[in-house]
């Protein structure tokens, strides 16, 4: 993006032939990937506006920048469905703040991609428009859930997309696809029009082809918003700057089975260059990480359960005719929603149930406090945790779709940050001996994502 | 977990399945129930409550309309009259014609 920015404004190119081109790209390669649900063009009003700001030299960096969505982020006026046959066709009423923030820096929405339902996924294989395919290999899946966001961006059908991450859901498929994903701190970009999936753990993030374009668009994204009550205000936002030394490596939490060889000796590439860049490299010890994804698919179905509750066939998308309300509700939900979504409402619902709620419920939300004060008496050692984004490369379609808990264990490295509320970028990291895209994971302290941009950048090289 | 378990939870869920998806989401919680149980089995020492961030977000108590996009809501209905959603009748009152 700032090559793109720095032919803007030396008026090498213009906006509406950037437009263009990513519009001919996209209708050329889409047809094959299943990227998008819908490729938007921006107005003409739009597209003009981004090119008088460049005209005027008031345009930041990302004036004029084509700019996908995931399919689950609203913007007034367009269509919004979750890639669920519940909102086909269900229409915006307003605008995501994180989408607004970014249209208010001249970014043009390009289109809304494709995702698993809900965000339930690993594969981007549980949509209800079909699966999207890796555009490095396109027998294999791109990750998910915003396997769309990041297959678009790896396709060059966007400079860049917001993904939601709730337990890896941007840095897998960022890993899968060769691309920088990042899971911002908690409550530092705003939810609001954002569908949510397990509200206490979603956050947007950025896919981009760059570390530096990433930085750039979580500065604009990092806003405090008083229409989400879990945003968290800029003065109690406090930064741990410090320049970084030192990366620990949780030997421990690497131990877990389930880890392909190619990703375990990717990893001790990786280490290699972080110490030959000059960190130094220190064993550490999460001694619960391990159990982080136990607790995952405990607290992620029981919020779940609740959130999607309010899909009832009554006030949005798909009403099936029934003789009772009662029958609206069960008819609607059981025609509207697909099997992973099902299962996981399901699960929630058990989870919560009267006889099991201490068992497991509770049980989970203590366990996320001591996964999470592992993390603290970490960086009181070490300034950036590393460890691999995924214990695979990206997985032939269909591999997994009969047995969720492989799938579920694609997220074994991502989801102990999304249980901390703390920020993780993943950066490529070299590819695997079939040619694959593989990611590193770089976790910080809360509001540490400076930490994690400086050793991106180093690691990734500028 | 059998499959009138999971009929009674997809009753609590308000979700209409089939048979063949009773028998499989049963096969499918065996083993999900048997991942996330190992967290029953590990020692968690008391008094590590709330390490995270929270504060409490009060807001003044004045009347809205919904951020000015009522109408927009109302639109996306899938049945209304005006600015009513409709929806089949939840009480019936039994007439005793003897």
């Amino acid at each position: 993006m700032s090559e793109l920015h720095a032919a803007y404004r030396s008026g090498d190119i213009r906006v509406a032939d950037v437009v263009d081109a990513i519009h001919t790209t996209a209708a050329h390669k889409d047809p094959e990937i299943n990227a998008y649900r819908e490729i938007i063009r921006p107005s003409e009003d739009e597209i003009a506006d981004a090119q008088a700001r460049i005209d005027a030299g008031t345009a930041g960096p990302l004036c004029g920048m084509p700019i996908a969505i995931k399919d689950n982020m609203a913007v007034s006026g367009v269509g919004m469905s979750a890639c669920s046959r519940m909102l086909d066709g269900y229409v915006a009423p307003y605008t995501a703040t994180a989408i607004a923030q970014l249209q208010a820096e001249g970014v043009l929405i390009c289109g809304r991609t494709n995702m698993d339902e809900f965000a339930m996924g690993s594969s981007t294989e549980n949509s209800a428009f079909g699966p999207t395919k890796n555009p490095h290999d396109t027998t294999r899946v791109p990750g998910g859930s915003s396997g769309g966001a990041a297959a678009a961006v790896a396709a060059q059908m966007a400079y860049a997309s917001l993904g939601s991450d709730t337990g890896g859901s941007i840095r897998q498929p960022a890993s899968f696809c060769g691309l920088v994903g990042l899971y911002p701190t908690y409550g530092t970009v705003s939810r609001y029009g954002l569908i949510a999936l397990a509200s206490s753990l979603d956050q947007i993030g950025p896919i981009t082809h760059t570390v530096s374009d990433a930085r750039m668009l979580h500065q604009a994204l990092a806003q405090y918003d008083p229409a989400d009550n879990t945003s968290i205000p800029e003065k109690k936002r406090v930064t741990p700057a410090r320049e970084v030394k030192t990366i620990g490596i949780p030997q421990d939490f690497l131990e877990q089975d389930g880890i392909s060889d190619a990703v375990r000796e990717n990893f001790a590439d990786s280490c290699k260059r972080l110490e030959d860049a000059g960190y130094t490299l220190v064993d550490i010890s999460l001694p619960h990480a391990a159990l982080a994804l136990a607790a995952y698919y405990i607290i992620m179905p029981a919020e779940a359960s609740s959130n999607l509750a309010r899909f009832d066939g009554i006030r949005y998308g798909n009403r099936v005719p029934g003789e009772t309300l009662a029958d609206v509700y069960t008819k609607s939900r059981g025609e509207g929603f697909g099997t992973e979504v099902i299962r996981r409402i399901l699960l929630g619902t058990y989870v919560l149930s009267h006889g099991y709620y201490d068992a497991y419920y509770n049980k989970a939300v203590a366990m996320r406090d001591v996964i999470t004060k592992d993390f603290v008496s970490a960086f009181a050692s070490v300034d950036v945790i590393a460890t691999p984004t995924t214990p695979t490369d990206a997985f032939p379609l269909g591999d997994r779709l009969k047995d969720p808990v492989t799938m579920y264990l694609s997220d074994m490295f991502t989801v102990p940050a999304n249980i901390a509320g703390v920020p993780a970028l993943s950066v490529p990291a070299g590819t695997s001996p079939d040619g694959l895209p593989l990611g590193l994971q770089l976790i910080a302290p809360a509001f540490g994502e400076e930490r994690l941009f400086a050793v991106g950048e180093q690691f990734a090289g500028k | 977990m059998n499959t009138d378990d999971i009929t009674q939870l997809a009753y609590l869920a308000r979700i209409a399945i089939d048979t063949d998806m009773e028998k499989q989401l049963a096969t499918d919680f065996d083993a999900i129930l048997s991942y996330v149980g190992q967290i029953q089995e590990a020692q968690i020492t008391k008094g590590n409550k709330h390490v995270r961030y929270t504060d409490n977000v009060i807001h003044a108590d004045t009347p809205s309309t919904a951020a000015g996009v009522a109408d927009e809501l109302v639109a996306a209905f899938p049945d209304h009259e005006n600015r009513f959603l409709k929806i089949n009748q939840v009480i019936t009152q039994q007439m005793d014609d003897e």
